[in-house]
């Protein structure tokens, strides 16, 4: 009967480091997810399946944190493709005005309206504070592309007519 | 304060709206939709592969007669296919494996719907769709998908019965065709119930699926032809409402904006004009004012539709 004992224990220890794991990135991830999202409760259900999906790959990822990153962008993705009968994986509710936060509503609606790839780019450079090599590694592209789309990006933000007209992005 | 100052100190300041979010039961809950989401896939491997014994049990002539000529051995699905579901009947459903481009040939009768994936791979790799040669689009291939998720579309009950289309769906890398080990690609075509009403352009089915749940139709408002705007203030309702938005005209150069109570909620933020999308709720017993506005040049026949939605009765 050792066998069964000491698989058990495996799988047991599994769940700890899992445990273990969530307990100490689930914030993290979850502003990562929001950053990328906008919306709290969609942030939420990214989390969730994302997390979901890395319990499925635990027993073999080496590096939880990248793979859990990139399942998330990839995620994310999927859902942005659904241009059409697009239903939306998130039980929340619309926040209401009172509870909007109301710190540089320009940056973030601008940010908001980049294209899915620079946004996750740059979440993923100016928030996670990847390196670009890291960042291409969780996006499975080339460091070119990270440069690219990350320039791109910051081009769009610094033209938004919601931050030019207030004549605060500077460069 | 240069755009990347800014943009980081946005990010961490947004990082509090979410920062007592509660951890504890996370890490069970993840487990439990991951064991949803293994045994979604046992499930479809298992009925695929009863069809494929009980074809060969036929073939082997142990159900009497005499032994037919051996059938293909079909390669197991893994795209969950349902037979039906709110209101839809399977007309028929495909899935290659490898990057096998996959085609369809369908009798396509007005109302129906059309759903593409393609799953094993990453972002990197796109999906083409064209019907007929025509109407291609595009989108990124991931890693788990389910059927519908990656693209689908609707034949509306305003267009004529298509006699023998071919749905094509392949894949590339860099703009070349591929086929790579571990793709998947299926797609799946049903027949819609009869339409309850035709809001934008679109046709409104009786009910829709979000998040599981099957949504019945309450009611519905559209805007008048080249308005830029819709607002509807809706009174209190006794139950949650699901928002349905519909959009036309397709293939303009413009966005469509959700806002609730003066706030833009929907996310993504926007959806191209021509489109629509399903998923945004209003809380029961409270008044609320809806806006789907264009951003971007409004096209003369613009229009903009907002379907109000319920649980349907058992859900």
């Amino acid at each position: 009967m050792v066998r069964p004992t000491a698989i058990h224990a495996g799988a047991t220890d599994r769940v700890a480091e899992f445990e273990d794991f969530v307990a100490s990135r689930a914030t993290r991830l979850l502003t990562t997810a929001y950053l990328l999202t906008h919306d709290h409760g969609r942030a939420e259900d990214l989390l969730q399946t994302s997390l979901a999906k890395l319990w499925l790959a635990w027993s073999r990822v080496d590096e939880p944190d990248a793979y859990v990153r990139k399942v998330m962008v990839t995620t994310y993705a999927s859902w942005w493709r659904r241009k059409w009968r697009g239903e939306k994986p998130s039980d929340a509710v619309p926040e209401t005005s009172a509870s909007q936060p109301t710190r540089d509503p320009d940056m973030w609606s601008a940010l908001a309206r980049l294209p899915r790839g620079q946004r996750a780019v740059l979440v993923l450079r100016f928030y996670e504070d990847l390196t670009e090599a890291e960042t291409a590694r969780v996006l499975d592209c080339s460091v070119g592309t990270v440069k690219s789309q990350s320039a791109k990006g910051l081009a769009k933000l610094r033209i938004d007519a919601a931050l030019v007209d207030e004549g605060r992005a500077t460069r | 304060m240069n755009v990347e100052e800014m943009l980081r100190q946005t990010m961490v300041d947004r990082a509090d709206d979410v920062a007592g979010s509660p951890t504890i039961g996370r890490a069970g809950r993840a487990r439990e939709q991951a064991r949803s989401m293994r045994r979604r896939q046992y499930a479809a491997t298992a009925v695929a592969a009863l069809a494929v014994t009980a074809a060969g049990i036929g073939a082997s002539g142990l159900l009497g007669g005499n032994p037919p000529p051996e059938p293909a051995p079909e390669p197991t699905r893994v795209i969950d296919v349902a037979p039906s579901f709110a209101g839809r009947t399977l007309i028929t459903s495909g899935e290659t494996h490898d990057g096998e481009p996959l085609f369809l040939t369908v009798d396509a009768p007005s109302g129906s719907e059309w759903m593409v994936t393609c799953a094993g791979l990453g972002p990197e790799y796109v999906v083409h769709r064209a019907v007929d040669d025509q109407f291609e689009e595009t989108a990124p291939c991931g890693p788990l998908e389910v059927l519908g998720e990656s693209m689908s579309f609707r034949w509306s009950s305003a267009e004529p019965v298509g006699n023998d289309v071919e749905l094509a769906v392949w894949i590339t890398l860099g703009g070349e065709a591929v086929q790579p080990e571990g793709a998947i690609l299926a797609a799946a075509v049903y027949e819609m119930p009869p339409a309850v009403t035709m809001l934008a352009g679109t046709d409104v089915a009786p009910l829709e699926v979000s998040l599981g749940q099957e949504w019945a139709y309450l009611d519905s408002v559209e805007s008048e032809p080249g308005e830029r705007r819709l607002t509807v203030t809706f009174p209190a309702f006794d139950e949650e409402v699901l928002l349905e938005l519909v959009t036309d005209p397709v293939g303009a150069s413009a966005d469509v904006e959700l806002l609730v109570d003066g706030v833009a909620t929907a996310s993504p933020r926007t959806f191209p004009l021509g489109g629509s999308s399903t998923g945004d709720r209003l809380n029961a017993l409270e008044a609320h004012t809806v806006t789907l506005r264009i951003v971007g040049d409004v096209p003369p026949d613009a229009r903009l539709g907002i379907v109000r939605r319920r649980l349907a009765d058992g859900q």
